[in-house]
């Protein structure tokens, strides 16, 4: 005999629910490297004010935060760190790298103590181009990674 | 009235002359054959060559005759021979001793100057770690930036870097930094260990503070940097002059442009170059916005230290105007890279001046609300009044500078010590505070924000018209040979750069950054030991680093 279900979906609840919701809580972790932690925190304080408008509240532990914002120079001595730190971070996760030297290494990618991106020890959801990037180019890299949420994009 | 203070600074000049010579004399009939070269480099540089063994008692004679400052110790691998430089300089001659002490490349060995200058200290554990010169004599020789298994010396000429280096799971093993940490003797009452950093919010970057605990009370600190360590004087020998230029600004990111001031006044003073009036002018304006920009960042990061996060707000509030006027003529917010060698890259958009007039007027009226924030602050006070006392003497001998110098009561100041670009021609008060605690070195910086305003205002009205950028500079910059060291007051201290030019290469041939924070750091374990843990996180704030310049 076969079982009929009219106007059923089957989905998961993550992908359902929470997915939904998530964009609009991700709490970063308070982890600056260089250069770029200053725009940063920038971006948070006057003026651009612009991560408790989208929900963002920075947590000074890894294990209450879901988003990294690698900002700034990995030295070969820090990353072991970084890598620790994304670890301890639970599950759903996500990291942007903020400037060049987390892109690629930046103006130092020749130098003999410079891990060349932050994609090489930890997997990165969103590029932000610059040298620093300025507060609009994070605020900007911010909405596309909630829309990378929403839509169900981030492999996990 | 120009000619006049021309004039009197020549008179100036040919006076200091005598007196240096006559002190080169002195010192070449005491120490007679053992003096391989004594010269005068230019007015307020003195140079001595000598052989690496004659070290010791070369300074301990200079040091009693007034040289008491140990600004720098570098070392430079020529290929034949490695020399250790030392810059000493005297507050009360106003002149600057750099010596070359000579010593075989196989077996670099020289004796530490610890029981001289206890600055030595951190200087000599880095000059250890980059070039591999071993102090004989130091208490506690090990590497500053790298960790111990690192095989080989960076800015030796031999250390060969990859074009393109990836990282390698083994790698980090080798990377990974375990600071051992003695056992409490017997009879000491059992001490815990608290490992701050190198990720912790009140660290103001990467620093990691191994600090141990009795109780409440802090009994040993022991700061371990190097998690920013870029090898930036490794990639300066790579790149040309001006190439190596942006990478000053991302040394010491919160003050870029005084970073920018000092490599371009070393390398033209190897050169020769005279920079056009309205550039000089301008690059004190600029320089001195940036002090004021870097003081409303400390400001700014010490309220959120101490829990006061609407001082932070405020902080950033004031200081994005200063962003602003620096946006209107680099282009950039943070890193402006606007200096250049000979000049400015270019002059200032039209209107500017008066923008800087608009923000002389707007930010003193702001700055009366801090005043009644903090200084009115029962909170406040009571956090930071006598908390981390740092007893002139110790911040001398320690090599403390700027206005962490001050606030203990010593009225020291390279811009009126040892005026570089036009500094001589501006009346300005060298604020001094004499409790030396926390709550003098917030108000020492807070009080010097006048100061620049102040210097600012007498910039903008004397002003004069022309281009900005000199004609003389050459297309490819190949200095002739020679060594420059130029010292400027950066907003955090004395700050210098040491170039080496070989003459032939457009390279430089060895940069060295003495960085202010480097020092006053290595004061802070000083200072902080025997207070409660609480008061260490504002001690530490009280320090203004900047991790960028620290680990370079």
């Amino acid at each position: 005999m076969e079982v009929k279900l009219p106007n059923v979906i089957l989905t998961k609840l993550d992908r359902l629910v929470f997915d939904k919701a998530r964009p609009y809580t991700m709490w970063p972790l308070t982890f600056g490297l260089a250069c770029c932690a200053i725009e940063m925190m920038a971006t948070g304080c006057s003026r651009y004010d612009a991560f408790e408008r989208f929900g963002m509240l920075f947590r000074a532990t890894p294990r209450q935060a879901d988003l990294m914002i690698v900002a700034g120079t990995i030295t070969k001595k820090m990353a072991p760190n970084v890598r620790r730190l994304y670890e301890q971070m639970p599950e759903p996760k996500y990291v942007i790298a903020m400037g060049e030297c987390a892109i690629c290494g930046g103006p130092f990618y020749d130098s003999y103590s410079v891990v060349n991106g932050a994609d090489e020890i930890i997997p990165v959801d969103v590029y932000v181009p610059g040298c620093p990037p300025r507060p609009e180019t994070l605020i900007d890299a911010i909405v596309k990674l909630q829309k990378k949420i929403k839509e169900g994009k981030i492999k996990r | 009235m120009a000619e006049e203070k021309t004039a009197k600074k020549e008179e100036k000049v040919e006076e200091a002359q005598e007196v240096k010579h006559e002190f080169l004399e002195t010192l070449k009939s005491k120490f007679g054959e053992k003096i391989l070269e004594a010269r005068l480099r230019r007015p307020r540089r003195l140079q001595l060559r000598i052989k690496g063994e004659d070290l010791y008692p070369v300074v301990e004679f200079l040091k009693s005759s007034g040289f008491d400052h140990l600004s720098c110790i570098s070392g430079v691998d020529y290929e034949d021979r490695i020399e250790a430089v030392y810059h000493i300089w005297s507050y009360q001659r106003r002149e600057l001793m750099q010596i070359n002490a000579e010593l075989p490349r196989e077996n670099p060995e020289i004796a530490s100057l610890v029981p001289l200058y206890r600055a030595a200290d951190w200087h000599e554990r880095e000059a250890y770690d980059m070039v591999g010169i071993i102090f004989k004599g130091h208490p506690n020789l090990k590497r500053m930036f790298l960790p111990e298994s690192f095989q080989g010396h960076p800015l030796r000429k031999d250390f060969k870097t990859e074009p393109m280096s990836w990282y390698s799971e083994g790698e980090a093993e080798m990377w990974e930094t375990q600071v051992e940490v003695s056992p409490p003797e017997e009879g000491e009452t059992e001490t815990m260990v608290l490992n701050i950093g190198p990720q912790h919010p009140s660290t103001h970057g990467v620093c990691r503070l191994v600090t141990t605990l009795s109780g409440e009370t802090v009994v040993k600190i022991e700061p371990v940097i190097g998690y920013l360590h870029r090898g930036v004087e490794k990639i300066a020998e790579k790149r040309t002059y001006p190439q190596f230029l942006p990478l000053t600004d991302r040394m010491d990111y919160i003050s870029s442009i005084t970073n920018n001031l000092a490599y371009v006044l070393a390398v033209e003073e190897l050169l020769g170059v005279k920079v056009p009036e309205r550039a000089e002018y301008l690059r004190v304006i600029l320089s001195e916005l940036q002090r004021i920009a870097n003081h409303l960042m400390f400001i700014a990061a010490f309220g959120a230290d101490l829990g006061a996060w609407t001082v932070m707000m405020y902080g950033f509030r004031e200081r994005e105007m200063v962003l602003d006027l620096m946006e209107q003529v680099s282009g950039q917010r943070l890193l402006y890279n606007f200096l250049r060698i000979g000049g400015l890259k270019e002059d200032v958009p039209e209107g500017w001046v008066e923008n800087v007039r608009n923000f002389l007027r707007v930010l003193p009226e702001r700055l009366a609300d801090y005043k009644t924030y903090f200084f009115n602050n029962e909170i406040f006070l009571k956090r930071c009044e006598g908390v981390g006392v740092l007893e002139p003497e110790l911040a001398i001998e320690l090599g403390v500078t700027g206005p962490m110098l001050r606030a203990s009561g010593v009225a020291r100041d390279v811009r009126r010590d040892d005026p570089y670009s036009i500094y001589d021609r501006f009346d300005f008060e060298v604020v001094t505070e004499e409790a030396g605690d926390t709550l003098a070195r917030f108000k020492v910086r807070f009080r010097e924000i006048f100061e620049s305003l102040n210097i600012i205002e007498q910039a903008i009205n004397d002003l004069p018209e022309g281009e900005v950028r000199s004609p003389e500079v050459p297309k490819v910059i190949r200095p002739p040979k020679g060594e420059a060291y130029s010292r400027i007051e950066s907003p955090k201290g004395e700050l210098a750069y040491y170039i080496v030019s070989d003459g032939k290469s457009p390279n430089p041939y060895r940069v060295k950054i003495r960085s202010p924070a480097f020092c006053n750091l290595s004061a802070f374990p000083h200072y902080a030991t025997g207070e409660i843990i609480p008061d260490m996180i504002v001690n530490f704030a009280s320090v203004d680093i900047v991790m960028g310049e620290i680990d370079r």
